[in-house]
């Protein structure tokens, strides 16, 4: 039988960003947007860093970027050893299954699945043998405290619980990046507290790279570093 | 993502908008199941027909006339014969040694004196005995003798009762010419079934003296049939018929007073082909021995050719219809398509290739379209079934046989679910491709 891609025994090693003169611009020719210009960045293997910005700013593409959502237009851009210029299609979705977790403001369930569904979802992707999916959801869902609430769909889950359901899908694979653009955005304080302490154990755990995109100084004060966009690039 | 894992997914995905998915399942089962019926009553029309053109047997019957084949024969479905050619036990064997033959039916012909009730003493009562002929007439025509077991492969249809059991030397049927003998109306063919008659077979024992002796049976009418075997108004066994005719054959001949020898063993052989497409290869060879014969070969073609036409016009309807309900799944999709923007994203975003989003997609097709193709075609059939019934009891009221559902392959069945199964997985690659094509930053809802 084929074996997930790292055992969970074996906390995966975080992997460490590089970025030298990225950009990217949404459009082309005269209606052409340019968004990042040339952004330097280099992140610690297993770091945990904020992202902050005015809004506009380009953190979501950044974010994009790293996690293999788009290709850049030009510079560089290293996540470990996969070097993404010039990466599309099946390589670069390849890419996202194998290194990257993504965690949505909106949360980005499945509203027709339950909570162990949307799980298994991921690993049907990443062809996870049907047989081991259902303990892996399981597992999952157990380390973000919804056990209890693996039947259940989205639309009978609060906020907080159909974000650490999200959350439950993007580690479910053991990915070395885990990406978060904006997740306590809707949620309410308390929940937003659960949210970030569960982030920041799944962390410590796993040692995966953890990259959080906020407007929140409260989220903000949990990293290791702290980022600025501005116009397009990194501020120093 | 596999096959299994988008299926499951689809069929969740369609739960989605349950009204929406009724109507599109509604609209291809609809579509599915106008074309079922359609080529479900075209087939079975084809072969009503076709086996109409047989008279009751199979439509690869040939009919062996004993008379010698004419220059002409080959061209025409009709017999022509000129001069009598005796059809003996030889000609039986040289046939059926010939290739794509299946079997031979022998069909013997025996004049008789048939007396119809009231049967007694003095028969018959010729003209004078009853000057206001309000009494049946006795009258002489031919009984056609057959092998009854064999009665499928031979040009029999029973229009009421039923045929003489087999070998029976006790039952007869009779045809229409036998009401016209009698003044009867045939519409009403109760008042002849159970009628017991006298069959006198002749034999001629002095031809210029006119002295004739009658072997005579008694017979009960079993029942009214149309034939085409040979000519004759009585038909029963074979045994009855070559008793008749041993006893015929035991005097002499009676040309003069119009009771001549037959001059043939066999009236018939009813030669059966392998199949339709064999049938005028064993008639080239049943000419080549010398012999007319007849079977709607010709007619059997040309109506195949007219089938065919109204085949394809139903067929092509069904289709259209059933274009139109796919369709509304290609509408179906893009609505959804529109709606899940962001969820094509997501999947993305966590992953997909763009394969897996049009297997999605394809899924969902498939799920509808199969629903729909298997509910419109059991609704299909059941509305062919339900039309055959109706057809069914006006053609018995006509004093016709009845249609049979038999005729309805499993293909026929298939075209439904296959059909729409295909056409939706077609109307569906636009809309999946589309969604496979959507962007993954749809995930982050920028903007
Ligand atoms: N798909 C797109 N097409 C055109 N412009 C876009 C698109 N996505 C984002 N933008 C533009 O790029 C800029 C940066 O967007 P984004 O990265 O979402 O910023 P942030 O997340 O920092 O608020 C914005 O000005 C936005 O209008
Ligand atoms: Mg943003």
């Amino acid at each position: 039988m084929i074996q997930a891609p790292v055992a969970p025994e074996a906390p995966a090693r975080g992997v460490a960003v590089h970025a030298r003169a990225l950009t990217h611009s949404y459009g082309r020719g005269r209606h052409g947007v340019a968004v990042l210009r040339g952004v330097d960045l280099d992140i610690d293997a297993g770091s945990h860093v904020a992202l902050q910005g005015p809004s506009g700013a380009g953190k979501s593409t950044l974010l994009i970027l790293l996690g293999g959502l788009e290709a850049p237009r030009s510079g560089q851009l290293s996540v470990g050893e996969h070097d993404l210029l010039g990466v599309h299609g099946r390589a670069l979705a390849a890419y996202r299954r194998a290194v990257v977790g993504f965690v949505f403001q909106h949360f980005g369930l499945v509203e027709v699945l339950s909570a162990r569904e949307n799980v298994m979802l991921a690993m049907s992707l990443s062809g996870v043998p049907m047989a081991a999916r259902r303990q892996r959801a399981d597992q999952a869902l157990e380390s973000v405290g919804l056990s209890h609430r693996a039947t259940h769909r989205p639309s009978h889950l609060s906020g907080g619980e159909r974000q650490r359901v999200a959350i439950a899908r993007a580690i479910v694979n053991e990915p070395p990046l885990l990406l978060a653009d904006e997740p306590t955005g809707n949620l309410d304080d308390e929940a937003a507290v659960r949210i970030l302490d569960l982030l920041d154990v799944l962390r410590e755990e796993r040692g995966c790279t953890l990259v959080v995109v906020t407007h929140s100084a409260l989220v903000a004060a949990r990293a290791d570093r702290r980022l600025q966009l501005r116009d397009g690039v990194v501020a120093p | 993502m596999s096959w299994r894992d988008g299926i499951a997914l689809a069929v969740r995905s369609v739960t989605r908008r349950p009204a929406r998915t009724v109507l599109t399942i509604l609209a291809v089962a609809l579509g599915s199941g106008l074309l079922v019926a359609l080529v479900a009553i075209a087939q079975v029309a084809d072969t009503q027909v076709i086996g109409q053109l047989g008279k009751g047997g199979p439509t690869s019957a040939i009919a062996v006339l004993p008379a010698a084949a004419t220059s002409a024969q080959l061209g025409t479905d009709s017999a022509q014969g000129g001069e009598v050619n005796p059809i003996t036990l030889a000609t039986v064997n040289a046939i059926q040694n010939a290739p794509g033959v299946s079997s031979i039916q022998t069909v013997l012909s025996q004049a008789v004196f048939v007396v119809p009730p009231p049967l007694g003493g003095s028969i018959p009562s010729f003209t004078g005995d009853d000057p206001d002929r309000r009494l049946p007439r006795p009258f002489a025509d031919n009984l056609v003798g057959v092998d009854l077991k064999s009665s499928g492969q031979l040009p029999i249809t029973v229009l009421a009762g039923r045929l003489p059991s087999a070998g029976s030397t006790s039952e007869v049927v009779v045809t229409a010419g036998y009401f016209d003998h009698l003044q009867l109306d045939i519409k009403h063919p109760e008042t002849v079934l159970g009628v017991v008659i006298e069959i006198g077979a002749p034999q001629v024992v002095d031809a210029g003296g006119g002295v004739v002796r009658g072997r005579w049976t008694r017979a009960a009418i079993t029942g009214v049939v149309a034939q085409n075997a040979a000519g004759g108004d009585l038909l029963g066994a074979q045994e009855l018929a070559s008793a008749d005719r041993a006893w015929q054959l035991g005097g002499v001949d009676g040309n003069s007073i119009g009771i001549p020898l037959p001059s043939s063993p066999y009236a018939s052989l009813i030669v059966i082909a392998d199949s339709l497409n064999d049938v005028h290869q064993v008639r080239a060879e049943i000419t080549t021995l010398g012999f007319a014969n007849s079977a709607p070969e010709h007619l059997v073609a040309s109506t195949q050719r007219y089938l065919h036409v109204v085949d394809i016009v139903l067929g092509a309807i069904g289709t259209i219809a059933l274009v139109i309900a796919v369709l509304g799944i290609a509408n179906a999709l893009l609505a959804a398509v529109r709606e899940r923007r962001r969820e094509i994203g997501i999947l993305k975003a966590i992953g997909a290739r763009d394969g897996d989003i049009l297997r999605w997609f394809l899924a969902e097709a498939f799920v509808v379209g199969g629903i729909g193709g298997i509910l419109g075609t059991l609704f299909g059939l059941a509305a062919v079934t339900i039309t055959a019934q109706v057809v069914d009891s006006y053609l018995v009221e006509q004093g016709l046989s009845n249609v049979s559902l038999g005729g309805v392959p499993l293909l026929t069945a298939l075209i439904g679910v296959v059909g729409s199964l295909l056409l939706s997985l077609l109307a569906a690659a636009w809309p999946a491709l589309r969604a496979a094509r959507l962007p993954a930053r749809e995930a982050v809802g920028a903007l």
